[in-house]
């Protein structure tokens, strides 16, 4: 019987760099790699038993082979191939049983941690999420999570499991001969010390490859999705150009990050034959003085080589590593920060409980209560008077951003909105028109001045309730992937499929639902029938007509459709929506026919 | 899913080298292996034998040395030529979209997505990107799988036959013990594969959902659902695990048996004497290595399956694209000639653009027609961008500005400096740029001139400054012919005027076409065609008087 396996498909390396000491204590929601919990040790130490298996297998088989050439009794050679035939069949066993374990355990903690995820997004939403782009950003971020737990199968298990393994193996040598013992135990602080190494190189060159492949996949993206409008302008070989540059650039970080594995590699191959010279030459010594028989002295030898089979995997853990320690940097980066709304202590005991208080409880009550007590009620009086407001996060700009907190994003401003108005914003980019939304829809909060809601101010008010004031539609209106049905009654839970179509008509996608395989039910989003961008805004646009709230605010609803479509569209939505209040951010002047007021932001008092 | 696709290597040279290094390095490292065998069975016999171990640990130590050398080229070559394929195919993918006439981009022009067998989009972006798994560490894998078994039996040939009779005859139940089980799970695997790729969908969807439901104050509501999607998704997971695990335990067992046969027959001949030990210490070395490369290939095959699919599907675009007609090169007239030009969408009932005949010198010419009537997709086909359905072009090189002309995120000056001409001539100064700017009326509305940046899809310029930014890349451009589809709907009339001014003065020099509504701009057109909304074109010379009558060419 011999050694098994060279190398398993599944990482087993070192317990790594002694970095891992000096990483400060975390809460419970941090824990990642770093901080195992008792189901990732337990599947760990299976993992070492099944390592140590591996190692016995070989160095038994070692000692068989050299007493069978000394030609003894058979009976004394029963007691080693019992123990292969056992090692043999016990290595597959626990190694099934430490990756089942380890994965239902690395599964129930992303579980739990999806759900904190999302509910510590919440109160982040939208203000914290970026001002563009926020459907990437919410991608990568479940994508971080994902990478970050996936360290604990492949960065801790592997880590204890190989420190478990290599650390019986160890003892049994020094067990044996005690100097064999110690010259193991060397490889192993040096295998341990390349790994830290690997894991450093691998760590820098972590952020300049995740810079070139976003690069590339905004370049490629540009080009796949404009390559009409490009070929239009005959702008393909600067587009092409742009983007073998960007590849250029990820090709070199790429090569960078492996020369972290390569020298891990390299190192511990030498490093692990050393180890075995290092052991000859002293069971070499041990044996003619007698101290060991031959075939211990062969056992020895051939530990360091079994050792080496299980090593292999430390650059593929390092690279987990890297990859996960960057995620859970973003994802913590992204999660301190303060909401960007204050909620309001309200003493009303008939108020809607805020964020802290309703967390999974009485949901469905929540958005019943949110739904009916605001939705077809008169439009309120807001008022807005020398607001300003910005978007940078307070007390974290101190360095990052020296003087992002000196230029409001928005005001000063004084406005007056009275019921059922139709009111239009424009202006130059930059001068707060989407800012202004946000603020009166509760999504941030005003640095300065007074925003009153039929003379009360908004930030007295509970907030779900004020937010219930309000229809927005912003510039990325997510399409679920469900029912067209269920994409609507999200706005209004209770409408009825007269009140759906009559929303699709007014929203101007009567054309589009007809050509709807199953109308209502037909699935749409991700997987499904895709919708292009002015699709998506109608879609928004319904939902806003749908949901009855007495204030619409419409970020851009028109920017995706020719002028003709667009006055037909916006004249349905006022039509549509006799006593509410409309504000309106647009560039068009079309839009101007369908307002009773415009107001040019760019012109401040 | 096809091991190795050899059409990669004749359709990206590039990619020969890398590849081939990684083929040559994996025999290397085969070779390099076997001798450590020896080396290491050397050095215990030595020991055992209480002879000088020297010789043994010096050949030891060079092997390693060069062990770790190949290594370490394994490890840089391997994410190189992962790098290297899926870069090499992005570039090529895309080139082929932007050079495409035939709807490449696989877009109709109200920006629907066409459904295409095989969407080269997703390809280009998302899909070469999955194929450096493929290439990085299946193909490695795939190519130890391939080099180790057979230089291990040869080499046992050599030392001791037995054992490689043994080998010879258990290595092929790998494989056939792989299929039959992937064969008896498929269906389940299959099943739950599809299962988990929609639960894990569900709470992408729901965060990337997150501000349309804060919004209607629903998202609260969802904490609950995603704790019980997670939950079944956990189950399912595991459920699959099971499987997957199983079999890979069962081949290491199966693994482990193989070698022990081999381990008992020379133990059996150790002990009877029939054999040195170092003969038999080289063939239980040795054995093991016949049998792990094949179930490493196993274990990488799943992460590399959407590589291997998306190679496929790109390898099959690449060649549809290599095999067509190439687009015969354009004669050098001064002017457009169009004769019974008709366009029609695949599986449309009627042609978007019926046949037309016309002649565009120098000058301008105005296109007017109704709503519907094809004056855009007329643009498309003068620009090369579409082929006509039937009928014949003939157009030097056009620069369509469309109603939405393309902005890159970026500044101004980047994106006046992206048009054709503008990349291959000579360097413009930020002069001339700026005074292009100013004769559209646009630089005045720019806060830091040529250095505004623009967001996304032109965020932050009203549609009117970005139609004239549009204009003002076009005049940058050197190209014969320019064309304008509808320049001035977004403009009031001051700024309408001026634009038309422009156009005038740029078809003193260019054969300038514009697609229009507005009358001043009929008037001052030196050729007006109108497109009717039925199939017969009707031709109205406005000016010259240079119309071309129908056929006569």
């Amino acid at each position: 019987m011999a050694r098994i396996d060279l190398q398993p498909p599944d990482a087993r390396p070192l317990p790594g760099p002694t970095v891992l000491a000096h990483e400060k204590p975390e809460t419970a929601e941090m824990r990642g790699a770093w901080r195992p919990s008792g189901g990732v040790v337990r599947s760990g130490i299976v993992g070492g038993l099944a390592a140590a298996c591996g190692i016995a297998l070989t160095a038994t088989a070692g000692w068989l082979i050299v007493s069978a050439a000394a030609r003894p009794q058979i009976l004394t050679l029963m007691v080693a191939i019992v123990g292969v035939r056992a090692f043999g069949i016990a290595r597959p066993g626990l190694r099934y049983a430490q990756r089942i374990a380890s994965h239902n355990t690395a599964l129930a903690d992303l579980t739990s941690r999806r759900a904190r995820l999302f509910a510590a997004l919440i109160p982040l939403t939208p203000a914290r999420l970026g001002r563009r782009r926020r459907s990437e950003m919410l991608t990568s971020i479940v994508s971080d999570l994902d990478d970050e737990v996936d360290a604990q199968v492949r960065v801790t298990v592997p880590m204890i499991a190989t420190g478990v393994g290599c650390a019986v193996a160890a003892g049994v040598a020094g067990l044996l001969l005690p100097t064999a013992g110690l010259a193991i135990a060397g490889l192993l602080v040096v295998v341990a010390a390349v790994g830290a190494v690997d894991w450093w190189i691998q760590t820098r060159a972590q952020s300049a490859v995740l810079a070139g492949r976003a690069a590339v996949a905004e370049s490629a993206l540009l080009a796949a999705q404009h390559a009409d409008e490009l070929r239009a302008i005959g702008a393909g070989p600067a587009i092409l150009a742009r983007l073998a540059a960007d590849h250029r650039a990820l090709r070199g970080a790429v090569r960078r990050q492996a020369a972290g594995r390569a020298i891990d590699t390299a190192l511990t191959t030498v490093a692990v034959a050393a180890a075995t010279v290092a052991v000859a030459v002293i069971a070499f010594a041990a044996a003619r003085h007698g101290a060991v028989t031959a075939p211990v002295a062969a056992l020895l030898v051939v530990t360091p080589i079994a050792l080496g089979e299980v090593l292999v995997a430390v650059p593929d853990a390092m690279t987990s590593l890297a990859r996960s320690t960057a995620a859970r940097h973003r994802v913590r980066r992204l999660l301190s920060q303060p909401p960007a709304v204050a909620q309001a202590a309200v003493p009303d005991a008939l108020t809607v409980p805020g964020p802290e208080a309703a967390t999974v409880t009485t949901p469905e009550a929540q958005a019943a209560a949110a739904a009916t007590s605001h939705a077809r009620q008169p439009a309120p009086t807001l008022e807005l008077i020398d607001l300003t407001a910005s978007w940078g996060v307070p007390d974290a700009g101190s360095d990052a951003h020296p003087g992002a907190g000196n230029r409001p994003d928005l005001g000063p401003v004084r406005l007056r909105l009275d019921p059922g108005e139709r009111v239009m914003i424009i202006g130059p980019s930059g001068c707060g028109k989407t800012t202004l939304l946000s603020v009166l829809a509760r999504g941030l909060d005003p640095s300065a001045g007074s925003y009153t809601i039929d003379g009360t101010s908004a930030l007295d008010l509970d907030l779900e309730q004020v937010r219930a004031h309000f229809a927005i539609l912003h510039d990325e209106p997510h399409v679920f992937a469900t029912s067209l049905r269920q994409n609507l009654l999200l706005a209004r839970p209770d409408a009825t499929d007269a009140h759906l179509h009559r929303a699709i008509r007014d929203a101007g996608l009567a054309p589009w639902f007809a050509q709807l395989p199953e109308g209502l039910d037909t699935m749409i989003g991700a997987d499904h029938r895709d919708l292009s961008g002015g699709e998506r805004a109608r879609l928004g646009l319904a939902r806003a007509v749908l949901s009855e709230r007495p204030v619409l605010l419409l970020d851009e609803p028109v920017a995706h459709l020719d002028h003709p479509t667009a006055i037909a569209v916006l004249a349905d939505v006022v039509a549509a929506c006799p006593d509410r209040t409309i504000v309106m951010v647009s560039h068009r002047d079309d839009a101007a026919t369908v307002c009773d007021r415009v107001i040019d932001l760019g012109h401040r008092p | 899913m096809r091991p190795f696709d050899p059409r990669l290597l004749r359709l990206l040279p590039q990619c020969r080298g890398p590849v081939g290094l990684l083929g040559a390095l994996g025999v290397l490292g085969g070779v390099a292996a076997v001798a450590q065998a020896f080396a290491v069975a050397a050095l215990v016999v030595a020991v055992v034998e209480h002879a000088s171990p020297t010789g043994a640990a010096w050949a030891l130590v060079t092997v390693a040395a060069v062990r770790a050398v190949i290594a370490a080229a394994s490890e840089i070559g391997a994410a190189r030529a992962g790098v290297t394929v899926s870069t090499a195919l992005r570039e090529r993918l895309l080139e082929v979209m932007l050079s495409r006439s035939d709807g490449g981009s696989a877009r109709d022009p109200e920006g629907q997505p066409a459904t295409p067998a095989v969407d080269a989009f997703t390809v280009a972006t998302s899909g070469a990107t999955a194929v450096e798994p493929y290439v990085a560490r299946y193909l490695p894998a795939l190519i130890g799988a391939g080099v180790l078994p057979v230089l291990t039996i040869g080499t046992m040939l050599f030392v001791d036959w037995p054992s490689a009779l043994i080998v010879v005859l258990t290595v092929p139940l790998l494989p056939v013990f792989a299929a039959l089980i992937g064969h008896a799970t498929a269906d389940a695997t299959r099943r739950r594969w599809a299962a988990l790729a929609g639960l894990s969908g569900q709470f992408l969807d729901a965060v990337r959902g997150l501000p349309t439901l804060v919004a209607y104050g629903r998202a609260r509501r969802q904490t609950g659902q995603v704790r019980r999607t997670g939950d079944r998704h956990r189950v399912a997971t595991i459920a699959t695990l099971k499987l997957a695990f199983t079999s890979s335990a069962a081949l290491e067992l199966l693994a482990t048996i193989s070698v022990a046969m081999v381990a008992v027959a020379v133990g059996l001949r150790l002990a009877a004497g029939s054999m040195p030990l170092g003969t038999g210490l080289v063939a239980i070395l040795l054995a093991p290595e016949a049998y792990w490369p094949i179930r490493r290939v196993g274990a990488e095959f799943h992460s590399a399956a959407d590589g291997a699919a998306a190679i496929d599907d790109a390898l099959g675009l690449l060649e549809s694209a290599a095999g067509g007609a190439p687009v015969p090169a354009v004669p050098a007239l001064g002017r457009i000639v169009a004769d019974r030009l008709r366009f029609r969408y695949p599986g449309a009932p009627v042609d978007a653009l019926a046949a037309i005949t016309f002649t565009a010198p120098r000058g301008l010419t105005v296109i007017t027609g109704a709503s519907g009537s094809g004056k855009t997709t007329l643009l498309t086909i003068l620009a090369g961008l579409r082929a006509p359905t039937s009928g014949t072009v003939h157009a030097p090189r056009t620069h369509l500005v469309t109603q939405r002309p393309f902005l890159l995120p970026g500044t101004v000056r980047e994106n006046l400096l992206i048009g054709a001409g503008v990349t291959a001539g000579p360097a413009r100064t930020d002069g001339e740029l700026a005074d292009t700017l100013d004769a559209v009326g646009l630089l005045d509305q720019l806060p830091a001139g040529l250095d505004t940046v623009i967001g996304d899809d032109g965020f932050g310029l009203s549609a009117g400054q970005r139609a004239r930014l549009g204009m003002a890349r076009a005049m940058l451009d050197d190209a014969p012919a320019l064309a304008f589809d509808e320049p001035t709907a977004h403009l009031d009339g001051r700024a309408s005027e001026a634009v038309h001014a422009v156009l005038a003065r740029l078809a003193r020099e260019h054969i300038v076409i514009a697609v229009t509504h507005r009358r001043d701009l009929v008037d001052i057109a030196d050729t007006h065609i109108e497109i009717g909304p039925d199939a017969a074109p009707s031709e109205i010379d406005a000016a010259a008087g240079d119309l071309l009558p129908a056929g006569a060419r």
